[in-house]
């Protein structure tokens, strides 16, 4: 039986969670989770090990501070002996003050540097490293489970499906498919690593491709102890700790209606609303498509109030637009009503922006005048 | 609620009990004439020459024993009680001023993980208040000549036409001076004090406000920002007063930042004690590890501080040897060298290596072992900065020493343990107390043990 590699697909973090938890419970590891941010708690779930760069720190930092004894010994006893402040250079123990600063030095600089570099090999983030991502949705929207399986993968697929994966895909790994960091390397790119490895480094890397799931790391996003955005907050304004926006504010875009829902509003924007936007071809056009879908149910394809629910008599009384039928109204009017709605019509501002419910009159004056 | 158990109460009692009584012992044991000093220094010849190691140092002392070295030696020796005295009290107020700068830190940090600590802090600093008034009381002591820890108090030091005149002194005396050196120390008191009884009242009207009504909470953030500007000066000056003054000849720019460090490390290591006894009694359910993880760090963290500002200026005297500077580490390792080194490995390598590894931040019994350490530790330091002032080379941890450092523990457990039975022991009402009960650093996963 030859090795195969499973992914599983999934679309939602949560439906992810519960697919690890239920993969795990059958016995089954996981090998590597792919997704686009950090889910809260998925370590704990696949049964990741806890890093331990704190002691990789702690070996460098030892080092380091060796090393920086060394150094001070040799260049200042024994390579070039000096007498500074009335301080003959005799013995390096006698002079030991002075070296403390470069040993606390010395053991800060090694701890940090190699623990970067550690970090960035343990990770496989080194620079000309080629990229492991086996799927591209999953730095989008998708997450990703990544199984490599000796054997029959029925059961495993079946779990993958239960447990809500949109997608299972079954390969077979050829020997030249296993995803072996070094061959992808580009020769510059190598001869760096190389170098870097030579900084006593040669025991991260591994022949099996990807059995080990890496470490944790950024540990921190993993368990925010913030509010979530939208969650409860008994110190927030209404309990929430999503705010409600500062009094008049007006979103991106939207443009406030001043004249108000009123017979008085109403004979306002019938003698003196006019349109803002240009009446022009562009506009009708888009006006008639907005038309025909929001108001042609009802009122009709030509405006006659013909609409399919009318037909069907689930609405009635819808009135034509033609002159005889209503022979008062104008731009602004219709702008007021379909802004506000009228008799059985209602509103339609949630819809439709300003500039589309406009656009919308200007069709509807074009289908009143083809009217009898 | 905490209830003051009566075995607690007698124990600080009894402590309290044992400071008075070996404070009595040491003044009555204290020689009050030359003919005395005297006697006392052939006692102490006799048994040098039953060995016969250090006969040399009994035929120096023989050399010595003129009328004005008696004198002199009287006048240490007179000190070493009240050095004692002085010592333990200082320490326990600057546990209780470090407290108190922790918590004002709480407060203008607007911190949410500490919530559930306030109120040990509060009450830890309630201590500032009989702690102030016995410090006062003992510089004032001074101030009329009962004591000379403070050298430059003597008034022939500053007299041009007095055998005793010192130049330095005098021209440090427009600072030194009894009358502003007392008022200073009332200033200072009476902030600190301010502000605590400020802030222990709004985290009272805050517990009793109504639920988003954080007006209390607020106002105590505005008293913790004005008095951590008040304490950043006067933990400064009040150092160079009460304990650089000691030694008024010489002087250090950094010093106020040592001692400030010293004393906020024993106040965490305090504050650690604590809260584990009182968690160990069944209260303060809701304190998690991840707390005592934080304080462990702080603990850590200031302890290499401390570390840091006595090596910066230890390395720098070392280095320059100016016989104007170096003569403070002279005194300090002619006579103190065993006390000076021990204290610091307790102050520094032993909570480097206890506390480096994360977890062992989270786990009682480290905590508690190195917060022992660390109070021991950084009452030696304070001991080692007063006593070469004040009483050379005739210092000795004995009754006096001892006897007084619990006595004060006494007053310091009565004092805390009795402000916590008043109130209720979580600041309830405070507006983050629901994230500090939910406060948990990720990589803490063992249960309570």
């Amino acid at each position: 039986m030859s090795k195969k590699l499973v992914h599983g697909l999934f679309d939602d973090d949560d439906i992810l969670m519960s697919g690890v938890k239920a993969v795990r419970q059958k016995g089954i590891d996981i090998d590597e989770v792919y997704t686009p941010f950090p889910v809260h708690g998925l370590d704990k779930a696949m049964g990741l090990k806890p890093t331990r760069i704190a002691s990789a720190a702690f070996i460098f930092g030892i080092i380091g501070f060796f090393f920086a004894i060394w150094l001070t010994w040799f260049m200042m006893i024994e390579d070039w002996p000096q007498n500074i402040g009335g301080k003959p250079s005799f013995t390096w123990l006698e002079n030991m003050p002075s070296f403390i600063p470069i040993m606390f030095e010395m053991t800060i600089f090694f701890t940090a540097h190699l623990m970067v570099t550690t970090y960035f090999f343990k990770n496989k983030l080194y620079p000309g490293s080629a990229g492991i991502n086996p799927d591209p949705r999953t730095t989008d929207d998708k997450f990703l489970m990544e199984f490599f399986v000796d054997g029959d993968t029925s059961n495993l697929e079946a779990i993958l499906k239960d447990s809500g994966a949109i997608e299972v895909t079954v390969k077979d790994i050829v020997e030249e498919e296993k995803r072996n960091l070094w061959f992808k390397l580009p020769p510059k790119s190598a001869s760096v690593v190389v170098i870097l490895l030579g900084l006593g480094l040669s025991s991260c890397s591994s022949d099996e491709p990807m059995r080990e799931p890496v470490s944790v790391y950024m540990p921190d996003m993993y368990h925010s102890v913030a509010y979530e955005p939208y969650s409860e907050d008994p110190n927030g304004i209404n309990s929430m700790e999503a705010r409600t926006p500062v009094d008049g504010t007006i979103k991106r875009g939207y443009v406030p209606y001043d004249i108000p829902n009123t017979n008085e509003g109403y004979q306002e924007a019938l003698m003196n609303l006019k349109s803002p936007i240009a009446s022009n071809d562009e506009n009708a056009k888009y006006g008639e498509e907005l038309y025909n879908i929001y108001c042609i149910s009802c009122h009709g394809i030509n405006g006659d109030g013909q609409g399919k629910l009318v037909q069907n008599e689930k609405f009635l009384g819808v009135p034509s637009y033609a002159a005889s039928r209503l022979p008062n109204i104008s731009e602004g009017s219709i702008f007021h009503v379909i802004t506000y709605g009228k008799n059985m019509m209602g509103s339609h501002a949630s819809q439709l922006t300003w500039d589309e419910r406009w656009k919308i009159s200007q069709h509807v004056l074009k289908l009143r005048s083809q009217l009898k | 609620m905490y209830i003051f158990s009566q075995k607690l109460k007698t124990l600080s009692f009894v402590l309290m009990a044992v400071g008075i009584l070996s404070l009595a012992f040491g003044f009555i044991t204290t020689p009050s004439t030359v003919e005395d000093v005297n006697n006392q220094m052939e006692h102490v010849d006799a048994d040098h020459s039953e060995d016969s190691d250090s006969h040399e140092t009994a035929v120096k002392i023989n050399d010595h024993h003129d009328e004005a070295h008696a004198e002199h030696v009287l006048t240490q020796l007179k000190n070493r009680p009240w050095s004692a005295l002085y010592v333990s009290a200082l320490f326990f107020l600057f546990i209780a001023l470090g407290t108190l700068f922790f918590m004002a830190i709480q407060y203008i940090g607007q911190a949410g993980w500490s919530v559930v600590l306030l109120r040990v802090m509060e009450a830890m600093s309630t201590y500032l208040i009989p702690g102030g008034l016995i410090v006062f009381l003992i510089l004032l002591a001074g101030g009329l000549h009962f004591h000379h820890i403070f050298h430059w108090m003597d008034a022939s030091l500053i007299d041009p036409n007095s055998p005793n005149f010192d130049p330095i002194i005098e021209g440090k005396s427009g600072y030194l001076n009894v009358p502003f050196f007392l008022l200073r120390a009332v200033v200072y008191l009476g902030g600190w004090i301010g502000a605590l009884l400020l802030i222990k009242k709004y985290s009272i009207e805050q517990e009793n406000a109504e639920v988003g009504n954080n007006i209390a909470y607020n106002k105590a953030f505005k008293v913790s920002a004005i008095f951590m500007v008040f304490f950043g000066v006067t933990s400064s000056t009040g150092s160079w007063d009460w304990v650089m003054s000691v030694d008024p000849h010489w002087f250090s720019t950094l010093f106020g930042w040592y001692v400030f460090s010293g004393m906020f490390v024993s106040a965490l290591a305090m504050m650690v004690l604590v809260v584990v006894y009182l968690k160990t009694k069944g209260y303060l359910q809701t304190v998690n590890h991840s707390h005592i993880h934080d304080l462990g760090k702080f603990m850590f963290g200031f302890s290499i501080f401390w570390t840091y500002l006595w090596f910066s200026q230890f390395v720098l005297y070392w280095y320059a040897n100016i016989p104007e500077e170096v003569t403070y580490y002279i005194a300090r390792f002619a006579d103190y060298k065993v006390a000076f080194w021990t204290m610091v490995v307790m102050n520094f390598v032993f909570p480097l290596i206890v506390l480096m590894d994360s977890g062992k931040k989270s786990y009682y019994p480290y905590m508690v072992v190195t917060g022992v350490v660390l109070i021991i530790g950084h009452y030696m330091d304070l001991f080692i900065m007063i006593m070469p002032g004040s009483v050379g080379s005739h210092w000795y941890f004995g009754v006096v020493e001892i006897g007084t450092f619990l006595g004060f523990l006494g007053l310091f457990i009565f004092c805390t343990a009795n402000n916590l039975s008043k109130r209720s022991l979580i600041a309830k009402g405070h507006p983050m107390l629901k994230e500090s009960e939910h406060y948990h650093y990720y990589n803490i996963e063992h249960e309570d043990h």
